[in-house]
């Protein structure tokens, strides 16, 4: 019997820490038109976003939960507190924030980053964001980067023009969810020609048990603009379940390029149902760089709509599914226009028994002639009893088109590890180089501190077989 | 955990409905030709093989119902040792529903060669057991008129050391719905499962290929090759399972297509399935024209347009033509896929 490689768990510690809840005001559980009146009135909202949110709830109720992918029927939606707002007013600087949320991001690292490589920081605690900031440089820019409440009242003709429009309620029961009972996200605007040449962080973190967090993150990059915005979220873990479906919507525009990098680790008691979409205009480009490691279930499919000739898209995906996890993720493009360029590129690990799932689409329309597109998923099964599934779906409806497709499961080819060791690398090294090296083309686009998370994971106990 | 079922794990959508007009309740019973072959292979009665196992991606329990309650044809082959080497069974008849069995005997190794060239309408079911040891290769030509329905779909069980081999050839047809699904219970059992198409028209063409990988070191392939002109709309769904215990496994798919108009809908839908954990799966897809500098170098050497394409294309499915073996057959094929082709550029 060969022996198996151990991979040790990502240590959860800081993020399983749990503060005491303090609140100012809480909906009940479930979700009525009340309810969602009252969140409106809270933040003292503009009655057309109060209609938008109406309309949405009577959607969300007339759709079907679905009936492929990930088993919901243990999310009771009735269950899920949908708004927590937290005893804190924004504020602009960490001094005044209170002394146990700053501490949870503290211990996450966040004001660290902010003045080491930040170009501002958002972190959102259960349904507000209770900081923000940015460099006064890019204000001078003309560069927005705020909550998206404030966002509402302050730049409400921006708002209007593109708030769920790529993301409409209609387009399934979770979108319709968020429509009803969205609260905070980040909403950022870059300026034409205006270069942001340090990311921008948002952190969301989800305190209250048995609550859902439903931020809303819109970002506008203008004509030959530049970005990168960094995406994190983790909650502590709880018996109940929490809900997370939060939208994200991109808007590239011409030869704008906008880089969009998530780090999810949500605790193991999650339902993780996110939407992101990015609509791309010509020559512009966007990059998804993602990493799926916690909740108890997640449906997530970032879609890239290249809608102007020459718009490009790149995605970078990890996916880590455990024990008790079952990680339904993958990514959408549509080529909508012609001579647009897409690059999937998609890593999967599975152990414990948890189940990883590559669902991808890849969609050529009638008039995108001269596409190229290429999707590269391979998976990696490292015990018995886990699960991975790969299924990647390609439609094509023109034939001026070059599409290449690749898909691979399985465990660590013995003759790569032959190779290895005739150059004189003993057995258990060479696997850990290979391990490593598969995931490595995804730890070099994640920001630094995950990456080293990430090859600590791999490092931990490589002995025996990989397979 | 569990594995999913086909809704659950959305496998099961884009399915090319079966045309209303397709169900039809014949009353005449046929018997099949026999051109290659002998006669006393038929066995009309003994074989109702139960199958061991079931068969979650076909077109379900509904189908099954319909085959055998309408059916007016069918063989029932078991292919022992002393009888011929090679079948092959060719319909005349407009409409046929069949219900089939083919049983081979432990290392035996035959060749089952099916024509269809006449239908209107087709409905075909058929299981095929291979036993221990034992090697089939099933060839399905199907070159109908242009305006017929084609629907076919297979059940097979490959135990220990068995192989089953299939050729499958949809030429003719305007809906062409074509179902394999195999599983490989043995330790090394083995699938390998190749298919061609030429879609024109307003052609619609579904094909599903299906192993479930059970037992250890299995090895399966499947390879997909087709062309599509005109309107023609094709789904091709290669899914390779591993399920626990098949330790050791290997499949591979593989799927090529040339679209030599704007106007096609091609959609590819491979799926990898994996519930074990030392196996290895495979797929890749290719999409595209024709080679321009292919297209090129031929006809910079006197060739026309349309000649070259024709050279390209037959060139792409030689590999399959060739996996037939039998001369004549090969011969009346190549025929086929050069009218075929002729008609498609």
């Amino acid at each position: 019997m060969a022996k198996k490689t151990q991979v040790a768990d990502i240590d959860r510690g800081i993020y399983d820490v749990v503060n005491e809840e303090r609140h100012v005001f809480r909906t009940d559980k479930g979700l009525n038109e009340d309810i969602i009146t009252s969140i409106s009135k809270e933040k003292k909202e503009p009655d057309w976003m109060l209609e938008k949110r109406l309309k949405a709830l009577e959607i969300y109720k007339s759709k079907p939960v679905p009936m492929w992918g990930a088993d919901l029927s243990d999310l009771d939606v009735e269950n899920i507190i949908h708004y927590v707002k937290p005893d804190i007013e924004q504020q602009h600087s960490w001094d005044d924030v209170p002394d146990d949320i700053k501490e949870t991001f503290e211990r996450l690292g966040i004001p660290e980053a902010e003045r080491k490589s930040l170009s501002g920081v958002g972190a959102q605690y259960d349904s507000e964001v209770v900081y923000h900031s940015i460099k006064q440089e890019l204000i001078d820019q003309g560069v927005v980067y705020t909550d998206m409440e404030s966002a509402v009242k302050e730049h409400p003709d921006i708002v209007k023009e593109y708030f769920m429009t790529l993301i409409r309620p209609q387009d399934h029961k979770f979108a319709a969810l968020h429509g009803a009972v969205w609260s905070g996200g980040s909403f950022v605007y870059v300026p034409e020609g205006v270069h942001v040449e340090f990311p921008l962080q948002s952190y969301f973190r989800l305190n209250a048990k048995g609550a859902g967090q439903f931020e809303h993150t819109m970002i506008v990059v203008e004509k030959n603009a530049k970005l990168h915005f960094i995406e994190g979220c983790s909650a502590p873990k709880y018996s109940v379940q929490n809900l997370h479906a939060g939208a994200v919507e991109l808007f590239v525009k011409e030869g704008a390029e906008l880089r969009y990098s998530t780090i999810e680790n949500w605790s193991r008691n999650m339902y993780n149902l996110n939407t992101k979409r990015a609509v791309v205009d010509a020559r512009g480009k966007i990059e998804w760089v993602s990493g799926s490691f916690g909740s108890k279930i997640s449906m997530l499919y970032p879609m890239s709509i290249l809608r102007g000739e020459y718009a490009k898209s790149e995605f970078t995906g990890i996916t880590f599914a455990a024990e008790g996890q079952y990680l339904d993720t993958g990514t959408k493009v549509v080529h909508a226009a012609p001579h647009t360029t897409s690059i999937v590129n998609s890593k999967s690990i599975s152990k414990g028994g948890g189940h990883a799932f590559y669902r991808g689409l890849l969609r050529a329309a009638k008039n995108a002639h001269h596409v190229k597109a290429s999707v590269n998923c391979e998976s990696l099964i490292l015990d018995h009893g886990s699960l991975s599934d790969t299924l990647p779906i390609i439609e094509v409806d023109n034939s001026k088109i070059d599409i290449g497709h690749e898909a691979k499961i399985g465990r660590i080819s013995d003759d790569t590890i032959f190779y290895l060791m005739s150059r004189g690398i003993p057995e258990s090294e060479a696997k850990a180089m290979i391990v490593r090296g598969f995931v490595e083309p995804i730890t070099k686009e994640l920001p630094l501190e995950y990456a080293v998370e990430l090859n600590n994971l791999i490092t931990l106990e490589l002995e025996g077989v990989v397979g | 955990m569990t594995a999913f079922t086909l809704e659950q794990a959305g496998l099961n959508f884009k399915r090319i409905p079966l045309p209303e007009e397709a169900m039809i309740h014949p009353t005449k019973h046929i018997i099949p030709k026999v051109k290659l072959g002998d006669l006393n292979a038929l066995v009309h009665d003994v074989l109702v093989h139960p199958l061991k196992k079931h068969f979650d991606r076909s077109l379900g329990i509904g189908y099954d119902t319909y085959i055998k309650t309408h059916k007016n044809s069918g063989y029932q082959l078991w292919l022992k040792k002393e009888s011929s080497k090679q079948f092959c069974l060719h319909f005349d008849q407009t409409e046929i529903i069949e219900n089939n069995t083919i049983i081979i005997e432990p290392y035996v190794t035959k060749t089952v060669i099916l024509i269809y060239d006449h239908e209107m309408i087709h409905h075909g079911m058929t299981k095929i057991v291979v036993k221990e040891g034992a090697s089939l290769k099933l060839v399905k030509l199907q070159n109908t008129s242009r305006n017929s329905i084609f629907v076919d779909e297979n059940l097979i069980e490959v135990e220990e050391n068995g192989k089953i081999e299939i050729i499958d050839f949809q030429i003719g047809g305007k809906r062409n719905i074509v179902n394999y699904e195999v599983n490989l219970l043995g330790y090394q059992a083995k699938a390998e499962m190749q298919s061609a198409y030429l879609g024109s028209n307003e052609d619609g063409i579904d094909i599903s290929m299906t192993v479930n990988h059970f037992g250890k070191k299995s090895e399966s392939r499947i390879l997909g090759k087709g062309v599509l002109s005109g309107h023609a709309k094709k789904v091709f769904r290669g899914t390779l399972e591993f399920h626990d215990g098949s330790a050791q496994s290997v499949g591979k798919e593989e799927e090529v297509v040339l679209l030599l108009s704007d106007d096609v809908n091609a959609d590819s839908i491979p799926a990898l399935m994996c519930s074990e954990d030392d196996v290895i799966g495979e797929h890749g897809a290719s999409i595209g024209q024709v080679d321009e500098e292919q297209l090129f170098y031929l006809m910079s050497r006197g060739l026309s347009e349309n000649q070259s394409k024709l050279l390209i294309i037959e060139s792409a499915f030689s590999e399959i033509v060739q996996a037939v073996e039998v001369d004549t057959v090969k011969e009346t094929l190549h025929k086929w896929i050069e009218e075929g082709i002729d008609y498609v550029v």
